[in-house]
């Protein structure tokens, strides 16, 4: 979380990813640092919403890529228009 | 490389699909309840987006549906990820069910069977799927949410989101398909006034983006402040607009002024040639592409706008290379590079700004100072040229506004300021007692 400051927020979206059933108290996010001038790599974070504690799952492997879970909550896939290959429309698979 | 970012991450990431941003994409949208196939909406195989199932195990993959000429809007799946329905909005919403057999699937058939003519969205499910909030909304009316009770079959009323809108007393929006000058289709909704009678005065409204955005049936405060006033609002899906299809899209880019600009005129003359307005009897009005659009309208067709109202827009595509936010990213260079081109004596030619000599209709000019997007300087580099030319205009500029007004006070001062300048230039029809 490069940017994220220490013991606060700076500009960070997120949106739910996986309410994860079998874990009633943790939620898996997507998260992105709009400070980023080309748009973050967006991160997915487990996250305890009752103590709002976070650990870091994993990174896309591009800028402003969605990510997408399976039904137990792993991430599988990251779909994106990368604008570090001219927009085209990318998905990678997330092998392990 | 594309796998150059791959490398970078080392995270077990591998790309497994990319499509240059003119031949279109597949955007995994869900598991099915095996944890490996997924579903897929492709627009590269077909021209409008398809649904399939796709294992990527074996690379195998199963079309499920595909609609005759519009994009898949959202799916409907139960909690295991089984495909219970597809929403779709042709001319109006539409739902398609997949899947009628299950619990869920025959539920909501209840609710989409009981809220015939209303765009309905299933917000939340409870575990034991016994309750569910949705959302109902039409032309008229802004969201009603209800918990609906499944076993029961009953709809217990939640809250409405603007209570203060009666949809009895707004006026309802008709779509029809128009086919303009070289045969294309184009899609427009019409709003009539409750009040007068045919011809109306009306007012042609372009959305803005313009590149894969569209205009849809559903309530839109500004349609309803201009119908509540006695005009038509008639809004068109030129083509570039988003939702029908990869190649209406990409037909859009590069044809500012060119193509887009004639299929808003032909969807103008349709409402004259169809007595539903008459010339002299329409004015133009858009935000931000609409902005452009509207100037553009009314430079190059100066017999057939009667007025322009343009609000937060870009009249200077030079101009729009080099400022504002779209410039500031490579995504937004690569988007502007596909959009407009990068051929200056073109883009000179297809800029209104430089054609403001042919203007003849009032002008409204209207712009946010904290506009990021489509910065001030282009609103102010229009009244430079007016100015030069000696050219009236009416200006209204707010300092805390950005690309569109949004403050209360504002928006008030805005709508009031709009009808104002309409009245002058387009008088609508005294209210019926």
């Amino acid at each position: 979380m490069g940017q994220r400051k220490q013991g606060g927020r700076s500009v960070n979206g997120a949106s739910i990813l996986s309410t994860l059933p079998e874990e009633p108290k943790k939620i898996l996010i997507a998260a992105n640092n709009f400070a980023e001038r080309e748009g973050s790599y967006t991160e997915a974070i487990l996250l305890d919403i009752y103590n709002g504690r976070e650990r870091r799952v994993t990174r896309a492997p591009a800028r402003n890529a969605q990510l997408i879970a399976d039904h137990s909550g792993t991430i599988r896939y990251a779909f994106s228009n990368n604008p570090e290959n001219d927009n085209a429309s990318e998905i990678h698979q997330k092998n392990g | 490389m594309p796998l150059r970012s791959t490398k970078k991450t080392g995270e077990g990431w591998e790309l497994v699909s990319s499509f240059p941003s003119t031949e279109g994409s597949i955007l995994p949208v869900g598991f099915k309840p095996d944890n490996e196939s997924i579903y897929i909406i492709d627009n590269a195989q077909f021209d409008v987006e398809t649904l399939f199932e796709l294992n990527p195990k074996t690379g195998e993959r199963k079309e499920i549906y595909k609609h005759p000429t519009v994009d898949i809007s959202s799916l409907e799946m139960d909690k295991n990820g089984n495909l219970v329905g597809i929403y779709l909005e042709p001319d109006y919403p539409l739902y398609v069910p997949i899947d009628t057999a299950s619990a869920f699937g025959q539920s909501l058939d209840h609710i989409h069977n009981t809220f015939k003519g209303y765009r309905v969205n299933v917000s939340s499910v409870s575990k034991d799927g016994a309750l569910m909030t949705l959302s109902v909304e039409s032309d008229v009316s802004l969201k009603i949410f209800f918990l609906y009770q499944t076993q029961t079959k009953q709809f217990v009323h939640l809250a409405d989101i603007f209570p203060a809108v009666k949809a009895q007393d707004m006026a309802p929006m008709t779509h029809y398909t128009l086919t303009v000058r070289d045969g294309t289709s184009v899609p427009v909704y019409l709003t009539l006034p409750k009040q007068g009678q045919k011809p109306y005065p009306l007012v042609v409204l372009p959305h803005g983006g313009p590149h894969g955005v569209r205009d849809y049936w559903q309530f839109d405060a500004y349609v309803q402040m201009l119908a509540s006033r006695g005009y038509g609002v008639l809004q068109v899906n030129f083509r570039g607009s988003g939702g029908y299809g990869r190649d209406f899209l990409y037909s859009g880019y590069q044809r500012w002024g060119l193509e887009m600009q004639d299929d808003v005129t032909d969807a103008t003359l349709w409402a004259i040639a169809e007595g539903i307005t008459e010339r002299d009897s329409v004015c133009i009005f858009g935000g931000s592409y609409g902005g452009y659009a509207s100037l553009m309208g009314a430079v190059k067709e100066p017999d057939l706008y009667a007025c322009a109202i343009v609000y937060v827009g870009v009249y200077d595509l030079e101009m729009m290379l080099e400022e504002g936010d779209i410039p500031f990213t490579q995504a937004g260079r690569n988007y502007l590079d596909q959009a407009l081109g990068d051929d200056r004596v073109d883009l000179y030619q297809r800029s209104p700004i430089n054609h403001l000599e042919k203007l003849t209709a009032p002008l409204l000019i209207v712009h946010g100072a904290l506009d990021q997007h489509v910065p001030l300087m282009q609103a102010e580099a229009l009244r430079e040229r007016m100015d030069a030319l000696n050219k009236p205009y009416e200006w209204l500029v707010k300092p805390n506004e950005g690309h569109g007004f949004y403050n209360k006070d504002n928006k008030i001062e805005l709508f009031s300021t709009m009808l104002t300048f309409l009245e002058n230039n387009l008088p609508s029809q005294p209210a019926a007692e």
